[in-house]
């Protein structure tokens, strides 16, 4: 083993830049599945922050079931129970705000001043008792200190956001609320004071950046048109990572006074004694206090949260996979190349006497070395980029990096796999070389039955995948056979495909490019076809990277056009938590309103969507009157006529689905929905399949941190007197608002909120301004996994670069003599940029197609796991985009041999030899 | 034809400098088939190559047809490479990918000249060679001998006024060389082309009219096998080490 360690080194030592490109490849590699993992495990994280928020270390809650509140005098029956550490009781209400301001507002004589200006803002409070919360649930503050007294207030960074000039104008402007800016940057500009002058409207605007309320503010509450109160603001704290309702904290009797529930809880969180079992507990006391209060676990809360954050981690096992499959590609490449222009050495040390499992372990433990550099580069590197991620998006990472140490020696040792992997087969043809024919000087052309043979095999892996989509119909056999053998299948055969299409692209696309490059034909088509492995195998790793972006922009193209897109959502929305009944006659009052629905909302428990075992999802239960659905939401019926389905929701005990739950559980006009409701199960017969009435998105648009922890898809409408009577919720918790033909949606949407100040409406929106915002969502999640991909490429260049340097080093004589013959610098040049370009074409050929595969199985997957169909049409712009950044990186990673060649002189190219 | 006047040339390798050339100073008259002959280091090669304008010499002048091609712009340099002067290498000559057909066409390739002339002018030339058979072969289906010659094709190809041979049958058997030499020296005779081989073997040397002798970076004699009446091998072997050996 000596011997080939020694060997090892030499070789290392001889092509020091060349082994470093190989580690550097690794790296890269390594760096982005490191970097994954820990953004995952990042916002895993906050998730469970959010849920701690929540539910704290709480092991049973107490709740109303099915009304927001109940008698505060539960609290002494629950003190009197066994086995209790401690017992939190919290009140909730949403109060409306007021903070009153100076801003700078433009004068009739077009000066601009600074004039006390009103803020109101809709906030969700909860009231505490201040000595024992932020014990029990601390919370990070950006400014300020806890509360201490009953008038004083803490509220968050979402709340305080609302409350600037910035999201006034935004909301003016009906433009989406930027959820990835800092909230609070108002903060770094001294605040207007009243009288303060501008010179401008540009410094005025400048000035009123600093508006927003601050520690030692006070704020009225207002209540029913009429301010019940002041409160002193003393903290702010930071948002919910994940998004939710911008809240405040009070004294619970301070909340009971402002929201007009003295006297109330809305739940009460029970800290068990060590050695009590939770289960047993609900078990012993859920019929005590009758049943109108649930008493639940925490666990059955959080459950279906942690199940699903689970089950992201086989996305990144599967990311982790194919980039790691993809380094360990680039190591083959380049070892194997060095093992051809090491070939006469090697055949030395075979005629003295060196055995094959020393040459070829050598090649082992040289993989292994490029293997160990690049991970011990790679983690840190990568580590790094997520804690740059976290600076960006500071909000959404609020603790920083976090680092998952078990996913990331997963990954580690999965870079030393891929070292392993990729020096196998040069290991293997080092060792089987014959020492007479490694001595022989001349190079033997490649086979082209060995590349048709590759070819066959490849197909038939790609084909693979493809049978299993279109033959494997039951959704959980397809997502276990699509993840463990139609992945692999379908991304190796594209891998061994790159050799014939490399050798394709050469031969027919090589003398056009040669032409435009005025390089004589035979000499660079051919360069690439008598080596098509290497220059195969480098366009493999290309390709990987393009495919992803390719996949990602026609899944959330299709995603944007084929579902968000057709949602025809009315004009607009109110939503509290829950609203009083008041409210949808205040807004059907007002002169731009036609119509306005009150909706009520329970969160369902459903089976059969998903991977069993890995995801636990609810769906969202609208009850609605059934004459508006078709009117006001403007849904279609795929199964089902509105007037049949109307009788039949009149009569109780029917729903409307949406049409995914047709794609994805196979219901049909007539069947069974079930579903379970604080494990009661209920069934009701479907009277017609909609398409999306973008109920679900509504909730998700003003309380997504809560809604994602609530892990709803989809939606059913039922009427409101079975939601009432079944799960026991009368409230409406949104408002579906139809406008007259001539109002302006903006204005009517700022009429609606003055109107219902103080009534418990949380937020009002248009239906413009959430499709607006869920675009400006898709669009950055599709760039942040753009950046993802173009990391991919950025690995593969590492791998290009490697293959060209190998390539010129083992041509350098050749090169020489055709600067001899007469060959110009500007030739030599555009000789390896060529080779780069017909790389660069050849992945283009396959990330393309291979992309549109991929993005075909993840919309059959999602299909048949969630519903959701979609069409498949790929975007041809982003296609050529995508094409332009590929085959720009590959010349990119040859530029600098190409410089280098092209600057040495005719004497020291030959002198190489 | 030739004209060389105190050239010097040094270059660095493995960190040292080496002054392979000290003021060196030969002229080669037109026509004929002449050697330079030296010892391993003594600077024949570097020689070959700034008079294919490969190089440019530190200072000195070298003529070549009246033309002074120490003073070459890198374009001019490339123009003359392609057009003004032959080269034949020791070994690796050919570009493994093409057959010998285009690796005699390959400089008026590089210059994008008309492939209906390229193809005329490298068919007549392998058929004079007596490689036409071969023209479609590719060099790992050749002996070390034809390629040489498909090598010696290519360097006429513009039927330049020079043909330099840089040790062009180190890698041959005897017998092959010997075919390799008369080749060359039937060309000199026939095409009125000045022929300058670079060699270390009195034998090659033998078939030469002149011979110059290099050591140390300067030529030390020359020796007129022609004026003798041609010389054989072992003569031209003491006479070298003679020239070599009075000046040591």
């Amino acid at each position: 083993m000596r011997a080939a360690w020694r060997l090892a080194r030499s070789v290392c030592s001889a092509r020091p830049s060349r082994i470093l490109l190989l580690a550097g490849a690794v790296a890269m590699s390594t760096a982005l599945v490191a970097a994954i993992a820990c953004a995952m495990a990042s916002l895993n994280a906050a998730v469970r922050a959010q849920l701690d928020a929540s539910v704290g270390v709480a092991h049973v809650r107490v709740q109303p079931a099915g009304k927001e509140t109940m008698p505060d005098r539960a609290l002494a029956i629950i003190e009197e129970w066994e086995g209790i550490e401690r017992v939190e009781a919290r009140l909730e209400s949403t109060l409306a705000l007021v903070a009153r301001m100076p801003t700078m507002i433009e004068q009739p004589d077009g000066s601009w001043v600074g004039r006390e200006t009103p803020y109101r803002v809709s906030a969700f409070v909860t009231g505490v008792d201040f000595e024992t919360e932020f014990e029990a649930r601390p919370v990070a503050l950006i400014a300020g200190r806890y509360p201490i007294d009953e008038n004083e207030v803490l509220i968050d960074a979402a709340l305080a956001r609302r409350m600037t000039f910035g999201d006034a104008e935004r909301k003016r402007a009906g433009k989406p609320t930027d959820v990835f800016a800092d909230p609070t940057a108002y903060l770094d500009t001294e605040p207007v004071t009243e009288g303060e002058t501008a010179p401008d409207e540009v410094s005025a605007r400048a000035r009123n950046t600093g508006v927003g309320v601050r520690v030692g503010d006070t704020v009225g509450v207002v209540r029913m048109f009429h301010q019940r109160g002041e409160l002193t603001v003393v903290g702010i704290a930071k948002p919910s990572p994940i998004g939710g309702k911008p809240y405040a904290i009070v004294t619970r009797d301070q909340l009971g006074a402002l929201s007009g529930k003295a006297g109330s809880v809305s739940r009460v969180d029970i800290v068990l004694e060590d050695g009590v079992d939770p289960e047993a507990f609900v078990a012993k006391y859920e019929e005590v206090l009758g049943r109108n209060v649930l008493l639940q676990t925490t666990e059955r809360i959080t459950s279906g949260v942690e199940k699903n954050l689970a089950a992201s981690q086989l996305g990144l096992v599967l990311i982790g996979s194919v980039a790691l499959m993809c380094s360990g590609f680039i190591i083959m490449t380049g070892l194997t190349t060095g093992v051809a222009e090491q070939q006469r050495t090697l055949g030395v040390l075979r005629c003295l006497g060196a055995t094959k499992f020393q040459i070829g372990a050598s090649q082992l433990l040289t993989g292994v070395l490029v293997g160990v550099l690049g991970a011990v580069a790679g983690v840190p590197l990568g580590i790094g980029m997520t804690a740059v991620l976290a600076n960006v998006f500071k909000q959404q990472m609020p603790d920083g990096v976090v680092i998952p140490k078990a996913l990331l020696t997963m990954v580690l040792f999965g870079s030393l796999l891929a070292g392993v992997f990729g020096a196998l087969w040069p290991a293997w043809r080092a060792a089987t070389m014959s020492p007479l024919g490694a001595l022989s000087a001349r190079a033997t052309p490649a086979s082209s039955r060995g590349v048709a043979q590759l070819a066959i095999v490849a197909v038939l892996m790609i084909v693979t995948m493809i049978g299993i989509a279109v033959f494997v119909t039951d959704s959980q056999a397809y997502f276990w056979s699509y993840v463990s053998v139609g992945i692999p299948a379908m991304f190796g055969g594209y891998f061994l495909l790159s050799v014939p299409i490399v050798v394709v692209v050469a031969r027919y696309a090589g003398p056009i490019i040669a032409k435009l490059l005025r390089l004589p034909a035979g000499l660079l088509t051919r360069t690439v076809r008598a080596t098509p492995y290497r220059h195969g195998f480098t366009a493999g790793a290309l390709m990987t990277g393009l495919a992803l972006m390719i996949g990602i922009w026609t899944n959330g193209g299709s995603a944007l056009r084929d579902w968000v897109a057709k949602i025809k959502f009315p004009d607009a929305f109110a939503y509290g938590l829950p609203l009083s009944d008041e409210v949808p006659g205040v807004i059907m009052n007002l002169p731009s309103v036609q119509r306005a629905t009150p909706i009520t909302l329970a969160n369902v428990d459903i089976e059969g969507l998903g991977v069993q075992g890995l995801h636990q999802y609810k769906t969202a239960f609208f009850g609605l009157e059934y004459d508006v659905i078709s009117e006001m939401f403007q849904v279609e019926f795929v199964e089902g006529d509105p007037e049949t389905a109307t009788e039949r929701m009149k009569q109780g005990g029917a729903v409307l689905v949406a049409r995914e739950f047709t794609a994805a559980k196979g219901l049909s006009l007539g069947d069974d929905f079930v579903c379970s409701y604080q494990d009661v199960e209920y069934r009701f017969k479907i009277a017609g399949v909609v398409t999306s009435a973008g109920l679900e998105f509504i909730s998700q648009y003003f309380d997504f941190g809560d809604s994602f922890v609530n892990q709803t898809i989809h939606s059913v409408v039922g009427s409101r007197s079975d939601v009432a009577e079944m799960f026991g919720v009368t409230r409406p918790y949104i408002v579906g608002i139809q406008l007259t033909p001539d109002a302006d949606d903006l204005a009517a949407v700022a009429e609606i909120r003055e109107a219902t100040l103080g009534m418990g409406v949380l937020n009002v929106g248009s239906g413009k301004q959430i499709r607006a915002q869920f675009e400006l969502v898709f669009k950055t999640t599709l760039a942040v996994f753009s950046t993802v991909a173009i990391g991919a490429m950025l690995v593969a260049c590492f791998g290009v670069a490697n293959l060209i340097i190998a390539e010129v080093q083992s041509r350098r004589f050749e090169l020489g003599v055709i600067r001899a013959v007469g060959g110009t610098r500007g030739q030599l040049v555009r000789l390896v940029c060529g080779q780069a370009i017909i790389i660069g074409v050849a992945a283009c050929l396959l990330g393309t197609v291979l992309g549109i595969q991929a993005a075909w199985g993840g919309q059959m997957l999602n299909e048949r796991l969630i519903g959701i169909q979609m069409t498949l049409r790929p975007p041809y712009m982003a296609i050529l985009f995508a094409w332009g950044i590929a085959i720009g990186m590959s010349l990119l990673a040859a530029a600098p041999t190409a410089w280098k060649i092209g600057r040495a002189s005719p004497r020291a190219l030959l002198s190489a030899r | 034809m030739i004209r060389c006047a105190d050239v010097h040339k040094s270059f660095t390798s493995g960190g040292r400098a080496v002054h392979a050339l000290r003021g060196l100073s030969a002229n080669v008259e037109q026509g004929g088939f002449d050697a330079i002959m030296g010892r391993s280091g003594s600077g024949k090669s570097t020689l070959l190559h700034l008079l294919g304008a490969m190089d440019t010499p530190d200072s000195g002048t070298i003529e070549i047809g009246g033309q002074r091609i120490d003073s070459f712009s890198e374009r001019d340099a490339t123009r003359f490479r392609r057009r003004g002067v032959g080269i034949v290498f020791q070994a690796f000559n050919l570009v493994p990918t093409m057959t010998a057909e285009e690796n005699v066409q390959l400089p008026g390739l590089l210059g994008g000249d008309d492939a209906k002339f390229l193809r005329e002018r490298s068919r007549e030339l392998l058929d004079r060679l007596g490689l036409i058979d071969r023209a479609t072969h590719r060099p790992e289906a050749l002996s070390g001998g034809e390629q040489q010659r498909v090598a010696i094709a290519r360097a006429l190809l513009y039927k330049p006024p020079v043909l330099l041979a840089d040790e062009p049958t180190g890698n041959l058997d005897s017998r092959s060389a010997a075919m390799v030499w008369a080749l060359l020296r039937e060309i000199a005779g026939e095409q009125d082309i000045t022929v300058l081989m670079v060699t270390h073997e009195p034998e090659a040397a033998s078939y030469c009219r002149r011979i110059f002798v290099v050591g140390d970076g300067v030529v030390r004699g020359v020796i007129d096998s022609e004026a003798e009446g041609g010389l054989d091998a072992g003569s031209v072997a003491t006479r070298a080490q003679r020239l070599l050996g009075e000046t040591e």
